[in-house]
């Protein structure tokens, strides 16, 4: 399964990029693979403030559905809009074409988040539960 | 009080609901004219055989007095119409014997194309894009349509037609409650019976509306201006309408057409008996762009892997049993049974059989009206479908007197408002023949 290095990543099995002020999110291979074959994204609207732990984005696969959060507060001032009619973007490159939303940020990302190989031994922390 | 395998409450437990309710027996909370009728001692049936038992029964049952449906002239959300035969004979097969709706594609194909025919009538009926699998009846419907409002366009306020039904609003109200959002009624002209249109369009609005509900006909049997009323908000929010009569869009502009958002009603109409008020059927109809914001079950049609037609539930990440808490309702289920009934009686009719259908219950009110006017009742109120406001300065203790012939002729208006004394809500259908009306005539002449 592959995670990034230069992603950081949280526990709800979202990635987070910094650029700058601003936040890119997705989410993880491995929600991926977990959530089976994606169907639908539910985009927030541009302009969206977002307090910590606020939902993001609703993915839905066949036999799922799952909220998208972002970890720190911010204002959406991008989504893709991609997703509307290519939901399975986020299944084929969940860390490229299918990323979620951009959001404004005041501060940098927590010290709470994950490294890539932080998230890679939480997750088979899972896998084996 | 008697432990049962299927109540779980504990004789302890039922101690503490009277503790808290501050009662020593359930028998407190009835009126004293209900408890005087108690029985005391079981009922004292005799020892027979049981067919004489049958009969003492039978005996027993003859001293109920009930009105032949061709008698009665009440509508006021339910109504008297003829169910014909083929409805009871396609219900009662074995197959479809099931109030639920299946799960299981692979068994139940029958039930869930039944269910995808019920909700292309119903999308058809209202001109909309889509319908659900029903909900349980209209007043419930028309609660989780306002839902569906508050989930789309967020908001505080919901804007609603007091000639929406008195017992729906009652519903709405009772949903909403938790919810602090705020019910405003829109202008409404006593003279036609029906919402104010040039009030209306001074009506201020804010912003944080989520809802225009609007019933047509309205409970006074009122025909709204849908076309109209659809463009008077310039807000975002959702025009809902509700109806309690779906016959009259045989006829009427259909509410989608019309740029109405939701559909909702109630089906008893189409071929399900009155049984006392219920169970009824709630119909459900929407843009497509709610599709994933609607409560109850979606069937769709689709493929199986050798590319032969199947139909399976669909979309049920919505329900509850898949999303939880965020589920879109608490509705997972619907009321299957009174929904074949409305699916066999709608493809029986077709659209065209439809139209003619409403046609002559429009007819059979213009009959009723000519009937009560030579009898010194006038009618109140803008045009109607086939149920409207008769007022006779007597009329409530003709109703009375109509009864020892076994008419009942309208539902008193008073019991919903006391300045609407003598004012009766009269409705005709295709179930009074012509010797229905003679024979009203010939009592009237009695009474009046």
């Amino acid at each position: 399964m592959d995670f990034p290095t230069h992603l950081k990543y949280t526990e709800d099995h979202e990635w987070l990029e910094e650029k700058g002020d601003r936040i890119v999110i997705g989410i993880t291979h491995y929600a991926v693979e977990e959530l089976g074959e994606i169907v639908y994204v539910e985009l927030p609207s541009v302009g969206t403030r977002l307090s910590p732990h606020g939902v993001v984005a609703t993915v839905e696969s066949v036999k799922a559905v799952a909220e998208v959060y972002t970890p720190v507060g911010g204002e959406v001032v991008e989504v893709n809009e991609e997703l509307k009619e290519q939901p399975h973007l986020i299944s084929t490159d969940p860390y490229g074409e299918g990323w979620i939303a951009v959001l404004k940020v005041k501060g940098g990302l927590s010290q709470e988040l994950l490294t890539a190989e932080q998230y890679r031994l939480y997750v088979e922390g899972l896998k084996k539960k | 009080v008697i432990s049962h395998p299927y109540f779980p409450t504990s004789e302890e437990d039922l101690l503490k609901i009277l503790q808290t309710l501050s009662i020593s027996s359930w028998e407190d909370l009835l009126p004293d004219s209900m408890k005087r009728n108690l029985l005391s001692d079981p009922l004292p049936i005799p020892s027979l055989k049981e067919w004489e038992l049958l009969r003492w029964f039978e005996k027993r049952t003859e001293k109920n007095r009930g009105f032949e449906m061709r008698k009665v002239f009440v509508g006021g959300g339910a109504y008297p119409h003829y169910i014909p035969a083929v409805v009871g004979e396609v219900v009662r097969r074995g197959e479809f014997f099931t109030t639920y709706t299946p799960y299981q594609p692979e068994v139940s194909q029958g039930t869930l194309q039944a269910i995808f025919e019920f909700q292309s009538c119903v999308a058809e009926l209202f001109g909309m894009d889509l319908a659900n699998a029903s909900m349980y009846d209209g007043a419930t419907a028309l609660a989780e349509a306002v839902f569906v409002a508050l989930r789309v366009i967020g908001g505080k306020r919901v804007l609603l037609s007091p000639g929406v039904h008195p017992m729906y609003r009652e519903v709405l109200r009772s949903y909403l409650k938790p919810h602090g959002v705020e019910i405003v009624s829109l202008p409404f002209s006593w003279d036609t019976l029906s919402l104010d249109l040039p009030q209306l369009k001074k009506f201020p609005v804010y912003g944080d509306e989520s809802a225009m509900v609007v019933q047509s006909p309205n409970c006074f049997g009122v025909i709204e201006d849908l076309t109209e009323l659809a463009t008077i908000f310039p807000s975002r929010l959702l025009k809902i309408l509700v109806c309690t009569e779906p016959l009259s869009y045989g006829i009427l502009l259909p509410p989608g057409e019309a740029g109405f958002d939701l559909a909702v009603g109630e089906g008893q109409s189409f071929g399900v008996p009155l049984s006392f008020g219920g169970p009824h059927v709630g119909l459900f109809a929407f843009r497509e762009e709610f599709l994933r914001k609607v409560p109850g079950r979606l069937a769709g049609m689709t493929v199986d892997k050798n590319g032969k037609r199947g139909f399976v539930l669909t979309l049920a990440t919505r329900e509850q049993h898949i999303r939880r808490e965020k589920a879109v309702s608490n509705i997972c289920t619907n009321v299957n049974l009174c929904a074949l009934m409305v699916t066999v009686y709608l493809s029986l009719f077709g659209s065209e059989g439809l139209k003619e259908l409403a046609l002559y219950n429009r007819i059979q009110f213009q009959k009723i009206t000519e009937i009560l006017s030579s009898f010194g009742f006038v009618r109140k109120g803008a045009v109607s479908f086939h149920e409207g406001v008769f007022y006779h300065p007597e009329g409530e203790r003709i109703r009375n007197d109509l009864k020892k012939y076994n008419f009942l002729l309208g539902f008193p208006l008073r019991k919903w408002d006391p300045s609407f004394s003598d004012h009766l809500l009269i409705c005709a259908t295709e179930i009074h023949d012509e010797e229905s009306f003679q024979e009203l005539k010939e009592c009237l002449r009695k009474v009046v």
